[in-house]
C-alpha cells in the first residue's frame, strides 16, 4: 500500500490481488478434496469483489455450497479463516438458501452484485451467477435502478444544501463516493457495465463528463486509502484533526489543510454535475425528449430553448448559429428570471462546455454588460438564477474574480461555508427578505431605496478574497471598475463601493465596541445618510447569517439591532439618550441607566439594600439563545477574574461582561453568557453550582485555576480548525474618551477570558466592561479599562510591558486544546 | 488474590462446575448473560444476512481465587468450557483481575481466609 506512485485505483488492485493469493492458499489448505471441491466456492462480495480494498477495509466473503457439501469441514474452515487475522465479513450459504435472500436487503443485494470467483468449484460460481444473481437483476431493474436514484436524490436535494461539509463523510457523504458507486451499479444492472471505462460507451455521456469523473472518483479514492493509513483503521469521516495529516499524505503540504478541502469540494462539485446527468438520463419515464416538441404544454422562448413546467429545455438541433456566445447564453438566463425557470441538467451541462471553451474576450461587451444589469435589476428569483450562472461558469466569464473563489475555503472556526457558496446564499436568502420574520429587517428590505444596488454590494462584497491582501479595501476597487462597466450613475457607484468598503463597520461597531457617543456620532457621520445605513444593515445581516450554520445568534442579532437604533437617531438628530461610561461608573451612571429595565432597576436596588458583606447574589434572566447573570457582591482582590472563571468552569460561555460600581464597595456585574455544548445541565442548576463553588473559593477551599482544570479534564475540547497564530494585544486610548481599549485577538481557549482577567486584575488594571466579539472573521476580546487612579493607561513602558505579559499568560500553562481522538 | 470472570457456552455450564469441582474450586457465581463476539453474534456458520448483528446467550461465571490456584482454574474452565476437542467459534473467553479484598459478611474477616 505504500507506493504511492501509482494511482489510487491501481493501489487498491493490488491489495486485492494479494489478498485473492492469501486466502485462495487458504481454501486450497482447509477445503481442496476432490469431494468438496465439486460442492463449495469462495466468492468475493463488495468492494473486495470489486477490486478496491483500502488498507482496513472489510473483507466481504461468501462460502457457496450445494447441498452435498460436508457441513464439518466447512465449519472448520471458517474457523481457520476467522483465525487468520483479517477484518472479515464472512458468510456461508447454501445456493438455494442465497435464492430465498435475494430480495430481501439490498445492501446484501449489491454485495452479490459485484461478486467475483475467488477459490473452489468454478463452474457452481457461473451457475450461480447466472440462475441466481443474472435473473433476479433482470426482474427487478427497475426497481433496483429506483432505489440507487432515490439515494442520490435525497442526498443531492436535501433541504441544507450539505454537499461542503467541514468535516465530510467521504464514503457515504452527499456526492462522496457511495454516490459515485450508485450510478455505476444502476448503469450496470441497466447496461451492463461493469466499470467506470465502460461508461465511455454510453451514449448519455459525454467523454469529458465521464473523464472529470473518473478522476473524481480516483481522487475519492485515494483519499480513502491515505485516511485509513493516518488512523491505522477504517475510518471514512474526514475529522478536523485529521485533515492536516492527510493533506500531507496528498501531497497538499501539512500546513495546508485547507487547500485538501478546496480539492474535496471541487471533486463532489463534479460527481454532483455528473449524478444530475445520471438522474435526468435514467428518468423512470423515457419518452420526455422525444414527445417534448409534440408536448401541448411547451413554450418556445427563443429558437432552441422552449420552456415545459417551469424548466428551461434545449433541442440540439434547432440552435441559431451565434448559441455559443456569452451574449445568447446570458439571455437564457434572463429569461429564467422573467418566467422563474430552472434549467434542465442538460441545458446547463451544454452552457457549461460551450462557456469552457469562450475566452475572456467573449464576455467584454456593452450588450452582456447591459444585459447583466438588466438580470440584476429583477425583483425576485434573481439569486437563485446566479447560482446556475455560478454552477454553469458564466458568472465567472462575467466577473474573473469569482474563478478563484470558486470551492475556495476559509479554514477557520467560523467560515462553514466555502466563499462562493457563502455569497450566492445570501444572494439567495436577500430575495426572501419580504417574507422575514423580523420585522425590521422584513421593512427594510420592502422599502429599500435600489434592491439592485443592494444585491451588487451582497455579490462583490467578498470579491477582495480572490486576491491577496486586504479584502475590503481589494474589494472597494474591483466594485468600482464593476460599477462603471455596468453602467451606475455616479451616485450609485458612490454607494455600492461604500457599502462594500464599510461592510464590516457596523458589525465591528456593535459587536467589539461600547456604543460612545463620539462612536456612534463617527459612524454616522460617515454613513451619511438613513438609505445606505439600512442597506448596510441588511448587507451585514445577510452576511454574517451565511458564514456558517450557527453564526446568527439572537445575541448578534441584538446588538447589531442596538447599533442600527443608535445610529438612527444620531442621523435624525436626535439628541439625548447619550451614554457613555462615565468616568465614575457608579450605578447611577447613564449606561447603566440605559441599559436597565426599570424593574431590574428596583430590583438592584432591594438587592442593595440587603446585601451585607460576604453576600454573594446571583440571578439569572433567560432570553432567547442567551442569558443573563446578575452578580452582586462586595469588592475584593481580583473579584471579577474569580467570577469569570467561576462562571467558564460550569459551562458557560460568556459574550460580554459589565461592570458597575457604587460607593459603598458593592460589585454588580452583568454577564451575558450561552451555554456549551458540553453538559446538559439546566441553567438553574449551573447557577447552584456557581454559588456553591464561589462559597470553596471565598472559604479558600479551592482556586479558580484548580476548577478550570476540572473542568478541562472532564470535558477536553475537540481540535478545531484554523492554525495557532500568536496572541496579539493592540492598545487604542484614541477610540473612547475616558477609557483605554485593549483588544485582543487570541485563538479561543477554554478560560481564556478567565487568563486575560486575572493577568489584568494582576497589573492592578480595574475592567469595566468585556465584550468576546466576533467580527465576521475573527474572535477579538475587547477590554475597556483603566487604570488604579481612574485614568487611561497612557505609560508607553507600562503598555509594552502589559502587552507580553498578556500574550504570556495566554500562551502557558496548559498545552492549548486537548486533542480528542479519533472516534 | 484474583477474580476469574468466564464467558461460556450455557451447554458447557455442567461440565464446567464438575471440572472446578474436581479441583476443590466450587464457591462461584453464576449468570445468564448475552453476548457479541468478533462473529458479530452469529455462530460459525451463518446462514443469513451479513449486515444483521445477534445477541447470542451466554452463561457468566465469577470466581475469586487465590494466587496460587490461577493456573488451575484456568486450566479447569478451559478444558470443560470447549465444544468439541478443538473448539468451536463462541466459546467463550476468560478475564483476569485483581482483587483488593474479600470481606465474609457473616464473620467480617478479611482477605483470602475469607475465600
Amino acid at each position: 500500500m505504500q507506493q504511492r506512485s501509482l494511482s489510487p485505483l491501481s493501489r487498491t488492485a493490488l491489495f486485492s490481488a494479494e489478498i485473492d493469493k492469501i486466502l485462495a492458499a487458504a481454501y486450497t489448505s482447509r477445503l481442496e478434496e476432490t469431494e468438496i471441491d465439486r460442492h463449495v466456492c469462495l466468492i468475493a462480495l463488495g468492494g473486495y469483489g470489486r477490486g478496491e480494498l483500502c488498507p482496513y477495509s472489510d473483507i466481504d466473503l461468501l462460502i457457496l455450497h450445494t447441498g452435498g457439501a460436508d457441513k464439518e469441514k466447512i465449519a472448520a474452515a471458517v474457523r481457520f479463516f476467522w483465525d487468520m487475522g483479517l477484518t472479515l465479513g464472512l458468510v456461508v450459504r447454501s445456493f438455494h438458501e442465497c435464492t430465498k435472500i435475494m430480495g430481501e436487503d439490498i445492501a446484501s443485494d449489491t454485495a452479490l452484485l459485484q461478486s467475483r470467483f475467488l477459490a473452489g468449484n468454478k463452474r457452481l460460481f457461473h451457475h450461480f451467477e447466472g440462475s441466481v444473481i443474472k435473473p433476479y437483476f433482470q426482474r427487478s431493474r427497475r426497481q433496483f435502478v429506483d432505489v440507487m436514484r432515490a439515494g442520490i436524490r435525497n442526498g443531492i436535494f436535501s433541504s441544507d444544501n450539505t454537499l461542503f461539509r467541514i468535516e465530510p463523510n467521504i464514503k457515504d457523504g452527499i456526492c462522496a463516493l457511495r454516490d459515485c458507486q450508485r450510478i455505476l451499479w444502476a448503469e450496470r444492472v441497466i447496461a451492463g457495465a461493469r466499470s467506470i471505462s465502460d461508461l465511455y460507451h454510453l451514449s448519455h455521456y459525454k467523454q469529458s463528463d465521464v473523464d472529470s469523473f473518473s478522476a473524481a472518483y480516483e481522487f475519492l479514492i485515494g483519499m480513502r486509502i491515505e485516511l485509513h493509513t493516518v488512523c491505522k483503521k477504517r475510518m471514512d469521516v474526514l475529522e478536523t484533526g485529521l485533515q492536516s495529516d492527510v493533506a500531507a499524505a496528498l501531497g497538499f503540504g501539512k500546513d495546508n489543510p485547507a487547500t485538501l478541502m478546496e480539492a474535496y469540494f471541487r471533486t463532489v462539485r463534479t460527481i454532483r454535475h455528473f449524478a444530475m446527468t445520471f438522474l435526468e438520463k435514467r428518468l423512470p419515464s423515457r419518452g420526455l425528449w422525444t414527445s417534448l416538441r409534440s408536448s401541448v404544454g411547451a413554450m418556445k422562448i427563443k429558437q432552441g430553448v422552449y420552456l415545459l413546467d417551469g424548466i428551461l429545455f434545449m433541442t440540439h438541433n434547432r440552435l441559431p448559429p451565434n448559441a455559443q456566445s456569452p451574449l445568447w447564453i446570458l439571455d437564457i438566463f434572463k429569461q429564467a428570471v422573467t418566467c422563474s425557470a430552472s434549467l434542465s441538467v442538460e441545458l446547463a451541462n451544454w452552457i457549461r462546455s460551450a462557456t469552457q471553451y469562450a475566452s475572456a474576450q467573449d464576455f467584454v461587451s456593452e450588450e452582456i454588460d447591459a444585459l447583466f444589469l438588466d438580470i440584476l435589476s429583477r425583483e425576485k428569483g434573481v439569486g437563485r438564477v446566479l447560482l446556475y450562472m455560478h454552477d454553469t461558469g458564466v458568472l465567472t466569464g462575467l466577473i474573473p474574480a469569482f474563478g478563484p473563489l470558486t470551492c475556495k475555503v476559509e479554514y477557520d472556526t467560523y467560515h462553514e461555508y466555502t466563499i462562493d457558496q457563502h455569497i450566492l446564499l445570501s444572494l439567495v436568502a436577500l430575495d426572501e427578505l419580504d417574507s422575514e420574520p423580523d420585522a425590521l429587517i422584513r421593512s427594510l428590505y420592502v422599502n429599500c431605496a435600489s434592491k439592485r444596488l443592494l444585491r451588487l454590494a451582497v455579490l462583490l462584497h467578498d470579491i477582495g478574497k480572490s486576491m491577496s491582501g486586504d479584502h475590503v479595501t481589494t474589494g472597494a476597487v474591483i466594485a468600482e471598475e464593476m460599477c462603471d462597466r455596468l453602467g451606475l450613475t455616479e451616485a450609485e457607484k458612490r454607494r455600492v463601493v461604500f457599502l462594500i468598503y464599510n461592510h464590516l463597520s457596523l458589525s465591528g461597531l456593535a459587536f467589539g465596541r461600547e456604543l460612545e457617543d463620539n462612536l456612534v456620532e463617527d459612524f454616522a457621520r460617515r454613513v451619511a445618510n438613513r438609505e445606505t445605513l439600512d442597506m448596510l444593515y441588511l448587507l451585514t445581516v445577510l452576511d454574517i447569517r451565511h458564514v456558517g450554520y450557527k453564526t446568527w445568534t439572537a445575541w448578534r442579532a441584538r446588538l447589531l439591532e442596538n447599533a442600527y437604533d443608535r445610529a438612527v437617531q444620531y442621523l435624525s438628530k436626535q439628541s439625548g439618550a447619550g451614554s457613555d461610561l462615565t468616568t465614575d461608573i457608579g450605578m447611577n451612571s447613564a449606561l447603566y441607566l440605559l441599559d436597565t429595565l426599570p424593574e431590574d432597576l428596583k430590583k438592584h436596588e432591594e438587592w442593595l439594600a440587603r446585601l451585607k458583606p460576604g453576600d454573594f447574589e446571583i440571578e439569572v434572566d433567560q432570553f432567547v439563545g442567551f442569558e443573563r447573570l446578575s452578580v452582586l457582591t462586595f469588592d475584593r482582590l481580583g473579584l471579577f477574574a474569580d467570577i469569570t472563571g467561576c462562571i467558564s468552569s460550569e459551562g458557560f460561555n460568556i459574550l460580554s461582561a459589565r461592570v458597575y460600581s457604587t460607593a459603598s464597595g458593592a460589585i454588580l456585574d452583568i454577564f451575558h453568557v450561552e451555554q456549551d455544548a458540553a453538559t446538559s445541565l439546566a441553567t438553574p442548576q449551573r447557577v447552584e453550582n456557581i454559588r456553591k463553588k464561589w462559597g470553596l473559593l471565598v472559604r479558600n477551599q479551592a482556586t479558580v485555576d484548580s476548577l478550570i482544570e476540572e473542568r478541562m479534564r472532564m470535558y477536553p475540547l475537540k481540535k478545531t480548525r484554523g492554525i495557532e497564530r500568536k496572541p496579539t494585544v493592540r492598545i487604542d486610548n484614541q477610540i473612547s474618551t475616558t477609557f483605554s481599549v485593549l483588544e485582543i485577538e487570541a485563538q479561543d481557549k477554554f478560560g481564556l477570558l478567565y487568563r486575560m482577567a486575572r493577568c489584568l486584575s494582576n497589573l492592578k488594571i480595574n475592567i469595566v466592561s468585556a465584550r468576546l466579539s466576533t467580527r465576521v472573521d475573527r474572535a477579538v476580546d475587547t477590554f475597556y479599562v483603566r487604570s488604579e487612579s481612574g485614568d487611561k493607561i497612557t505609560d508607553s513602558l507600562f503598555l509594552t510591558s502589559l502587552s507580553t505579559t498578556l500574550v504570556q499568560a495566554i500562551s502557558d500553562e496548559h498545552p492549548s486544546i486537548a486533542q480528542q481522538a479519533p472516534a | 488474590m484474583k477474580y476469574i470472570i468466564a464467558i461460556i457456552q450455557p451447554t458447557r455450564l455442567e461440565a464446567v462446575k464438575e471440572a472446578l469441582s474436581a479441583i476443590e474450586m466450587f464457591r462461584l457465581t453464576v449468570t445468564e448473560a448475552q453476548g457479541i463476539g468478533r462473529q458479530r453474534g452469529h455462530t460459525e456458520v451463518y446462514r443469513g444476512h451479513e449486515y444483521q448483528i445477534n445477541f447470542v446467550r451466554k452463561v457468566k461465571l465469577e470466581i475469586a481465587v487465590d494466587d496460587k490456584y490461577v493456573d488451575q482454574t484456568i486450566e479447569a474452565i478451559t478444558g470443560a468450557a470447549r465444544t468439541g476437542a478443538e473448539g468451536k467459534i463462541g466459546d467463550g473467553k476468560i478475564f483476569i483481575l485483581p482483587l483488593e479484598d474479600v470481606v465474609r459478611i457473616r464473620t467480617r474477616e478479611h482477605g483470602p481466609d475469607a475465600l
